[in-house]
């Protein structure tokens, strides 16, 4: 995550190897931390001061020097289903704090009467707990309950109050809180260039692959101050080189309020980005691989 | 020596000849890990090697630590290569010879008579 402080900008995150990185923008000074656990990391959230994360079973809160402040056994969910922890693909936390819980999403694995197992992402749901409790809530779009999605993790944003979120494939953009009141939105009313694929899709990644590439998919939800903002990756050209398809993308940026009212709406060429920020009406698109950031006024 | 240069023209041609009737499998990068390492596997314990040309690039390590786990014969072939010289696809394909490609689905381990 990208935090600023005291006018300094500093990037955190926990890589593969389960360490702590830190890089402050002021100084160019880059460190990671030794291992802070054996296992894998199945979720974890960073926030300005402390690192929460899952291994093995055990919920740990850490101080940003590595020292233990909690920990307690995670309340493991009972589902009959084969299911799991889901992850973000875009390399993104994925776990979230909201009225005193920790919210993570799982997902579950249908088989069907031939025993070939079938991600249906109309079981996904969000998981609430912390020490004392642990439960089940959520809700989906009305669209996405009919609808296969096979882009897993959603675009999440969450703000200590609400959830918002946009499943990757969907044109609904939905507010979600504890006590099971929802609001949801159609993200784009006249164009809706988002994808309908089947449920045996989910075995062929070439035509995954075109369905991705072709359509719009819901990238990141970001929330800063009183607005939500959801980035969208846009085909703008598909074309073809030596009969290989080809693609290019645009970033469309919708801005809402948090009662999902729209408010104004950006288009910028750059679609490859490692990490976003948005400080004082500027949109900072960090790109790690290419050591550049791009900034943009919105 | 008449002799021996017949017989190693032999051997190489008989080597060729065996190179041809392999199975092509290319890997690319935009795949699923499981499928590579549960078909990897497949060919190690079923002893398929003998079988199979598997081509993919060397710089995608995943692959690469499969492929050497598994005890996989392989030949690198660079990702732009793949796509310009077998076309656009992902995950994994197989292509017997004088046949089209088969493409494996994500749920599939490849059998005798489809993929090889």
């Amino acid at each position: 995550m990208l935090v600023k402080k005291n006018d300094t900008l500093f990037y955190y995150n926990i890589n593969s190897e389960n360490q702590f990185q830190k890089y402050n923008f002021s100084t160019n000074q880059y460190s990671k931390s030794y291992k802070i656990c054996v296992g894998e990391i199945k979720a974890f959230y960073i926030d300005t001061s402390r690192i929460y994360f899952l291994v093995n079973d055990t919920f740990y809160v850490k101080s940003f020097d590595l020292i233990t402040i909690d920990y307690f056994i995670f309340p493991k969910p009972k589902i009959k289903n084969t299911h799991d922890i889901d992850f973000d693909t875009e390399n993104h936390s994925n776990l979230y704090y909201l009225d005193n819980y920790f919210v993570l999403l799982f997902y579950s694995v249908d088989v069907d009467e031939n025993g070939i197992e079938m991600y249906n992402s109309t079981n996904k749901k969000f998981y609430f707990f912390n020490k004392d409790t642990s439960f089940f809530s959520g809700i989906d779009c009305l669209e996405d309950n009919l609808k296969f999605h096979y882009f897993r993790y959603p675009a999440i944003g969450c703000d200590k109050t609400c959830i918002y979120h946009a499943n990757r494939t969907s044109n609904c953009l939905m507010k979600y809180n504890i006590i099971d009141s929802y609001h949801s939105i159609q993200i784009d009313s006249i164009r809706n260039n988002y994808l309908t694929i089947t449920n045996l899709d989910q075995f062929e990644i070439s035509k995954l692959k075109k369905y991705r590439f072709s359509s719009d998919y819901n990238k990141e939800l970001v929330i800063k101050d009183s607005f939500i903002y959801l980035f969208i990756e846009i085909p703008s050209h598909i074309y073809f080189e030596n009969k290989i398809r080809k693609y290019d993308h645009e970033l469309e940026i919708k801005k809402y309020n948090k009662n999902l009212q729209f408010i104004s709406e950006y288009r910028i060429k750059n679609k490859n980005y490692s990490y976003s920020l948005i400080l004082d009406n500027r949109l900072y698109l960090f790109y790690f691989k290419q050591e550049k950031a791009f900034i943009y006024e919105i | 020596m008449k002799f021996r240069i017949v017989v190693m023209l032999f051997l190489v041609l008989y080597s060729c000849s065996i190179l041809n009737n392999k199975t092509k499998m290319i890997i690319y990068p935009e795949y699923c890990g499981g499928c590579v390492s549960r078909n990897f596997s497949e060919i190690k314990i079923k002893n398929l090697q003998i079988n199979f040309i598997v081509y993919f690039d060397t710089s995608d390590k995943f692959t690469l630590e499969r492929a050497d786990i598994n005890q996989i014969n392989y030949k690198h072939i660079s990702n732009k290569e793949i796509a310009n010289k077998f076309g656009d696809f992902a995950n994994i394909v197989t292509q017997k010879k004088g046949s089209s490609f088969v493409e494996l689905k994500t749920n599939e381990t490849i059998e005798y008579g489809i993929h090889y």
